[in-house]
């Protein structure tokens, strides 16, 4: 508990600031429903364009929609696109990189050249091609018919998974060619027992640092699909396309609507790459050369 | 929000003020030099063909009428007028037989004579079901052409259809004997030098930027055009579109945002004018195969809980005329009391609810588009989904792509679908393809009632307008029964043009028209 | 020699990773709900058009006997000839990548030039001024998307200031002032976040060898400061170049997004207006284009910090 203490002691204010704001949004998009004040998608005609006030903390766009609800329950819509392309991603490279560097041999080799692969995919263009090959119509599992975002949500994890791959995959081999790994393997201990009882708490502190990375580069993927019209489908709220929809008031002046999305959106990714930096000084700090470039 | 409204007048009138150039520094509007005879004008989408037997999209019209020309045109207003034919085709007692006289006067833009054997060639090859042109289907009555001289030419139906005259103007064009084989179809759709007889030709095509026409020296109507360039740019963006107008790049825009037109239309340096289209309809496909739209009653109710008065006004800012039934307010056809049989009264509306198979309501899914073309129909789509929730009815939105929603529709997927369906602005043809068995959008709405096919037939056999207001009027009265589609309004067709851009009309068929726009 | 059976051996595994790749592109480009048929003969055609349609076009071949032929095709520099706008897909990319390559490499510029310095700058003078700015500049850069700058550039600059126009483009031909007036803008937003990163880059791995034992040897030694920074420098590049390289392949993607924004008619047009009217050919041929300046760029970055690095270089 004191290491912990010690530890956290060396986390200067940027990483407490990155924790507080990304706490703040995670709250915001899981109590949206109870502290918006206005339904995000209930249309007010009299209402519309009006500029932030006492009853619409933000104004309201053309159709008199609450800019500030739209913008909390857009909040949603942002994190578990980051949040769930980091968990496929996760699961998915952790899974490989652990398989690679257990395995060895020729089954090593080929996850790894897969891995090679899928690393050499451009993130955006692909998210951009295969969500409009497919379509931004519902994807119908069964008799759940899951909204547009669960495509971006699968594709983006697939692409992160290469990170996730090859950081376990380097600290896997280290530890499963380790000696205290070959005593426990004497001692009769089980694959799976290795697995998650040596293996993997080594990998968990350089996964950390890219999953909190990645999921700020996850949140501006998003943003980015949903601008050019091919993520989160109307009336449904999400940053990107309430910027994308504010492209007009560029012209004519209602600037509460390109304003406050960006905003949104800009101070989330600082959180998250804040509190990545002050994960990365706490768990590794000299892997600071180390830098994420999407 | 007033300090907003001024700051935004004040940006626009120091526009106008400095000669609506403003925007820009000065040496960027010498970049593209306009030398006084270029006329550019603005389309909101990607064209994928010239030709116009294949033509799908009617802002892209533009570019086969500028090439093409027909027997007959629909003018500016709707008015039907000889245009390579002499005089109105000489129509026989059955109906069935047309003759038209032609100009001696025409050639083709290779400087070939058209004639008779021309027109023969090109609706044969239309006909001809193994060149697959898009638009064959809207002619298929025409059973032979024939040559009665080398200025006469016959055409023969196998039962009457008065519309076909109205639909050559925007599907059909005619061509030198012989061109689709010399030069294949590839060639008309995407670079179409020479093969026309109209008042520009064909220059270049630089993909997602503009397609370029120059001015044909040897058009028939002597003088024309006015220009010695005309330059058709795409751009998909609502507000890139209005500055470019504004920096003075483009010379004439079509679907100005319906928020920033009527602002802008009256501006010094703009001029802007919008007028009714007679066939572009905002049409809510309902499919009564499916429930709970099988059930009469329910789609009365879903009629008469939509204010189409506030969509019209507020969500399109005037863009949009209110009709609750399949005929343009300002239609010679148009029938007011079917219009309010399913026009918007809540208590009606609970009412039908309250006597159909659903009296609590129901859950519905309501596809829409996701590009706009002619207005965004997403808005009209929340709209629509706020207000039928007030009597209980909820709406999923989902949003398609064009191809795949318009697949849903010919397919009878879906259970409603909002789309603005653009149509040449008479009478029967949203009433034919939507209402009627057998026609490619039968299965949008699955209706099919004898009776109103019996009167469309009438129709097609008559004439006489005062005798065909009432047959459509009687179709109406049927639609306002039975409520078999939803009809929420007929758009306007908006265009912006600069001061320096004479003789500009907008066409109340949507398509731009330049032929007679001077610069 | 073991050197050049090294790149020999990245560069064949980068050809094998296209192909498979583009395969992969290939059958996704297959996989959507709707036929580019439906698109070309419109909302009147028959079933049989369509299969008509789709026997003339090959589309009904099985899939791998499709891309046999299409990459058959690539090798010879062509990329067919759209079905659905009947035009040349190839020569429609050549007629928008200039565009699209201005608005990059400007940006590349940029990112290069202000992220070297920055990071340099802060790294020579730790806990320094700039060294604190840019610590705090560069996590708003990384963290600002580039499309709402561009929102934001555009009011200020093109509606309130009036400097730069509000979006469109001029090529070379026009000026190289009008060119670049055009290009500004959206090569500034697009190099934002790129700055950040490389002054990340450039900064952390100049420090580490400037804490270097050798750095410190040398400068116990007392070789003038300045010489020893130029050391340190070239001793530090290796890393840096290497997340340019891969920086600018990444750049390709995000243009996408900033064309769009800027409405300038380079290959983010092109993309989206082939995957509306579900022109296969050109779609795949762009997201090919773009796949392979990625994993080309990934390749160099890979060479240049084998070339640059004496230890990958021995190692090798």
């Amino acid at each position: 508990m004191t290491k912990l203490r010690q530890a956290l002691a060396i986390v200067d204010w940027s990483g407490w600031l990155g924790a507080a704001i990304v706490v703040a949004m995670v709250g915001a998009a899981v109590l949206a429903p109870w502290i918006a004040p206005f339904d995000p998608v209930a249309v007010n005609i009299e209402d519309r364009l009006t500029a932030p006030d006492a009853v619409h903390w933000l104004g309201t766009d053309q159709a008199g929609r609450d800019v500030f609800s739209r913008i909390l329950f857009g909040a949603r819509a942002s994190l578990a696109v980051g949040i769930g392309a980091v968990l496929i991603g996760g699961l998915i490279g952790v899974s490989a990189g652990i398989f690679a560097a257990y395995k060895g041999g020729l089954a090593e080799l080929a996850v790894m050249r897969v891995v090679d692969a899928v690393a050499s995919i451009p993130l955006l263009v692909w998210a951009i091609a295969i969500v409009g090959v497919l379509g931004v119509g519902p994807v119908q599992v069964g008799p759940l018919s899951l909204p547009n975002e669960v495509k971006i949500v699968v594709l983006v994890g697939c692409l992160f998974s290469p990170v996730f791959a090859r950081v376990t995959h380097a600290v896997a081999r280290r530890v499963v060619s380790a000696d205290f790994v070959k005593a426990r393997w004497l001692q009769g201990a089980g694959h799976w027992a290795i697995v998650t009882g040596d293996v993997l708490p080594n990998c968990l502190s350089p996964i950390i640092v890219q999953a909190t990375l990645l999921v700020a580069i996850g949140i501006v993927v998003e943003a980015s699909v949903s601008f050019v019209g091919l993520g989160v489908q109307p009336p449904a709220a999400s940053w990107g396309t309430m910027l994308s929809d504010a492209r007009n008031a560029i012209y004519s002046g209602e600037w509460w609507l390109p304003v406050f999305p960006g905003l949104a959106i800009s101070i989330t990714v600082v959180g998250f790459n804040l509190l990545g930096d002050a994960v990365r000084d706490l768990f590794d700090p000299r892997s600071e050369a180390r830098t994420l470039v999407a | 929000m007033t300090e907003f409204t001024l700051d935004r007048r004040k940006f626009l009138a120091g526009g106008a003020a400095g000669g609506l150039a403003a925007l820009l520094p000065i040496d960027l509007l010498h970049a593209q030099p306009n030398n006084g005879k270029t006329l550019t004008v603005v389309l909101p989408s990607n064209p994928i063909t010239v030709d116009p037997i294949n033509q799908l999209n009617h802002d892209a019209m533009v570019l086969g009428q500028t090439v093409f020309e027909n027997l007959v045109e629909y003018d500016l207003d709707g008015v039907l007028k000889p245009q390579l034919a002499k005089a109105l085709p000489t129509i026989s007692a059955d109906k069935k037989t047309y003759v038209f006289e032609l100009r001696d006067d025409v050639t083709f833009q290779n400087g070939k004579k058209m004639t008779a054997e021309d027109v023969k060639y090109s609706f044969d090859y239309l006909l001809d079901a193994n060149n697959k042109a898009a638009r064959r289907s809207l002619f298929t009555r025409i059973t032979k052409v024939t040559v009665l001289e080398p200025y006469k030419v016959q055409f023969d139906l196998s039962e009457p259809y008065g519309p076909w005259l109205y639909f050559l103007t925007k599907y059909m064009g005619i061509f030198p004997v012989g061109s689709r084989q010399e030069h294949g179809d590839a060639y008309f759709k995407s670079s179409p030098k020479g093969v026309g007889t109209g008042f520009g030709i064909f220059e270049d095509w630089k993909p997602n930027d503009s397609i370029t026409f120059v001015k044909n020296p040897n058009y028939w109507r002597k003088g024309l055009p006015h220009w010695d360039r005309l330059v058709v740019k795409m751009i998909p963006e609502d507000a890139t579109r209005v500055a470019y107008l504004l920096t003075g790049q483009v010379d004439v825009i079509s679907a100005p945002p319906p928020r920033e037109f009527n602002k802008l239309k009256t501006l010094p340096g703009v001029t802007g004018a919008s007028r009714p289209t007679l066939g572009g309809a905002l049409l809510m496909y309902t499919n009564t195969l499916k429930p709970p739209l099988d059930d009469v009653n329910f789609r009365k109710a879903i009629a008469c809980a939509i204010d189409r008065k506030t969509i019209g006004d507020k969500v399109y800012y005037g863009l949009l005329d209110p009709s609750s039934v399949p005929a343009p307010p300002r239609g010679w056809w148009f029938n007011a009391a079917a219009d309010k049989e399913l026009g918007y009264d809540l208590e009606r509306a609970k009412a039908y609810l309250a006597k159909s198979k659903y009296p609590t309501g129901a859950e519905i899914d309501l596809s829409i588009q996701a590009e706009p073309y002619l207005l965004d129909t997403k808005d009209a789509a929340i709209f629509v989904q706020a207000q039928l929730a007030k009597i209980g009815i909820k709406v999923n939105l989902k949003v398609y792509e064009f191809s795949v929603l318009i697949q849903q529709a010919i397919r009878g997927e879906h259970q409603m679908a909002l789309q603005v369906f653009m149509s040449p602005g008479e009478p029967s043809y949203i009433l034919q393809v939507c209402l009627t068995p057998d026609q490619v959008l039968s299965k949008s709405t699955g209706y099919n009632n004898p009776e109103l096919n019996g009167l469309l037939a009438k129709a097609f056999a008559e004439t006489d307008q005062d005798k065909l207001k009432d047959i459509y009027g009687a179709i109406q009265t049927i639609v306002a029964r039975d409520a078999p589609i939803g009809v929420l309004g007929y758009v306007h067709a908006a265009n912006l043009w600069r001061p320096t851009v004479e003789n500009f009309k907008v066409n109340q068929g949507l398509t731009i028209s330049v032929g007679e726009v001077k610069v | 020699m073991v050197l050049v059976r090294a790149v020999a051996g990245r560069v064949l595994a980068s050809l094998g990773t296209l192909l498979i790749v583009g395969l992969a592109l290939f059958v996704l480009t297959r996989s959507g709900p709707s036929s580019p048929a439906r698109i070309v003969l419109g909302v009147d055609a028959t079933v049989e058009q369509i299969r008509d349609f789709e026997r003339v076009n090959g589309l009904d071949r099985s899939l791998l006997a499709q891309y046999g032929d299409w990459l058959a095709q690539v090798a010879r520099g062509e990329f067919g000839r759209s079905f659905v706008t009947g035009r040349d897909v190839a020569a429609e990319i050549v007629n928008a990548l200039p565009v699209t390559l201005s608005i990059v490499l400007t940006a590349f510029a940029i990112a290069v030039v202000f992220g070297g310095a920055l990071g340099t700058a802060a790294a020579l003078r730790p806990g320094g001024v700039v060294d604190r700015l840019s610590r705090f500049g560069t996590v708003i850069g990384l963290s600002i998307p580039a499309f709402w700058l561009s929102i934001l550039m555009i009011r200020v600059f093109a509606v309130d200031l009036r400097w730069l126009p509000p979006g469109g483009y001029a090529p070379l031909s026009a000026g190289l002032v009008t060119h670049l007036q055009f290009v500004a803008m959206p090569a500034l937003s697009l190099a934002v976040y790129y700055v950040a990163v490389l002054a990340r880059m450039t900064q952390a791995s100049l420090q580490e060898t400037l804490r270097s034992d050798h750095v410190r040897t040398a400068r116990a030694m007392g070789l003038p400061r300045r010489k020893v920074v130029v050391y340190a420098l070239v001793n530090a590049l290796p890393p840096v170049v290497n997340l340019a390289a891969l920086s600018f392949g990444y750049m390709f993607g995000w243009a996408l997004i900033i064309e769009q924004v800027f409405n300038v008619p380079g290959l983010s047009r092109a993309l989206l207006n082939a995957i509306s009217q579900r022109d296969f050919l050109l779609l795949q041929g762009i997201v090919f284009l773009f796949t392979a300046v990625f994993i080309l760029a990934n390749l160099s970055a890979d060479l240049v910090n084998r070339l640059l690095d004496p230890r990958q270089r021995t190692a090798a």
